[in-house]
């Protein structure tokens, strides 16, 4: 996967993807609308914790119940400004076919795109109960298929998210080489 | 009379002695935003989310990142009570784990 501005057109962003990474985006992207549908009280209760949040660690909790009530109203609302932008990339998806090059309109469709990525690795990581171990162990020792897959999803959409995130710092500074960003 | 008087003025200075705490609650800076580490966020990630909710500039951001991975949190900014809960929305929009806690 590529990602990098349009020439001519700098805020917007174009993603060029060989086939089997657009049908793994894809997929991820699938699997995102259909959780983002999900009422969140119908989800296991660590994701629903994982949609709800907090704000404060429990020593404080008391002190900010109002606005512990206020982050959870807006950390929901964030599911369905979501859902429209997979809902967007999957049908540009099925459009295209696989091979596709898919532009992003803007900067914020692109921070969308990371938020949205992190969103499905990290939903993986809660389901799966994947830790710092779990990340940093060899995938061809790990027996259970369901966690092999889950893990090997949240390593390639890392990749996804580093390339985006790469785009971005050079083309803030140019005089960036890519093996400087950390 | 003078009874009176002291009764009239200590009722009227208690309501104002609390508007006045609660003002100044309000603009002291008196709120640290903590992020803490967690073992997806990426840490290039974490450094893009640090520049553009923090407005830190590269090495800054590099730094705090540091600080969460090896230490397990990182105290990223220092603000009022409102502008605190702001910037803890704004980062775990980005999913990264962020709090706020008087300091």
């Amino acid at each position: 996967m590529k990602c990098a501005p349009v020439p001519d057109k700098p805020d917007q962003w174009q993603l060029d993807w060989n086939d089997f990474e657009a049908q793994m985006a894809a997929g991820s992207f699938q699997r995102m609308a259909m959780h983002y549908q999900l009422q969140v009280d119908d989800l296991p209760p660590a994701l629903q914790a994982h949609w709800r949040g907090h704000l404060a660690e429990a020593k404080d909790v008391e002190a900010l119940k109002e606005e512990q009530h206020l982050l959870e109203g807006e950390r929901l609302a964030w599911r369905s400004e979501r859902l429209t932008l997979v809902e967007k990339w999957v049908a540009a998806y099925a459009k295209s076919g696989i091979g596709l090059a898919w532009s992003l309109q803007d900067r914020e469709e692109l921070e969308g795109l990371l938020m949205v990525l992190n969103d499905r690795r990290l939903i993986l990581a809660v389901e799966h109960g994947i830790d710092e171990t779990l990340m940093e162990v060899d995938l061809d020792n790990v027996a259970e298929i369901p966690l092999r897959q889950a893990l090997w999803e949240v390593h390639v959409l890392a990749l996804f998210q580093e390339q985006c995130l790469a785009a971005l710092a050079l083309a803030e500074n140019p005089e960036t080489k890519k093996d400087d960003i950390p | 009379m003078d009874t009176e008087l002291v009764l009239t003025a200590g009722a009227e200075a208690l309501p104002g002695v609390e508007v006045e705490t609660k003002v100044e609650e309000a603009f002291a800076s008196g709120w640290g935003v903590i992020v803490w580490n967690d073992p997806v966020n990426l840490m290039s990630y974490v450094v893009h989310v640090f520049q553009v909710v923090l407005k830190m500039n590269r090495q800054q951001a590099h730094k705090h990142m540091l600080e969460v991975h090896e230490k397990g949190k990182s105290l990223v900014a220092m603000e009022t009570r409102e502008h605190a809960e702001h910037l803890v929305h704004r980062l775990q929009r980005y999913g990264l784990t962020a709090t706020m806690e008087p300091v």
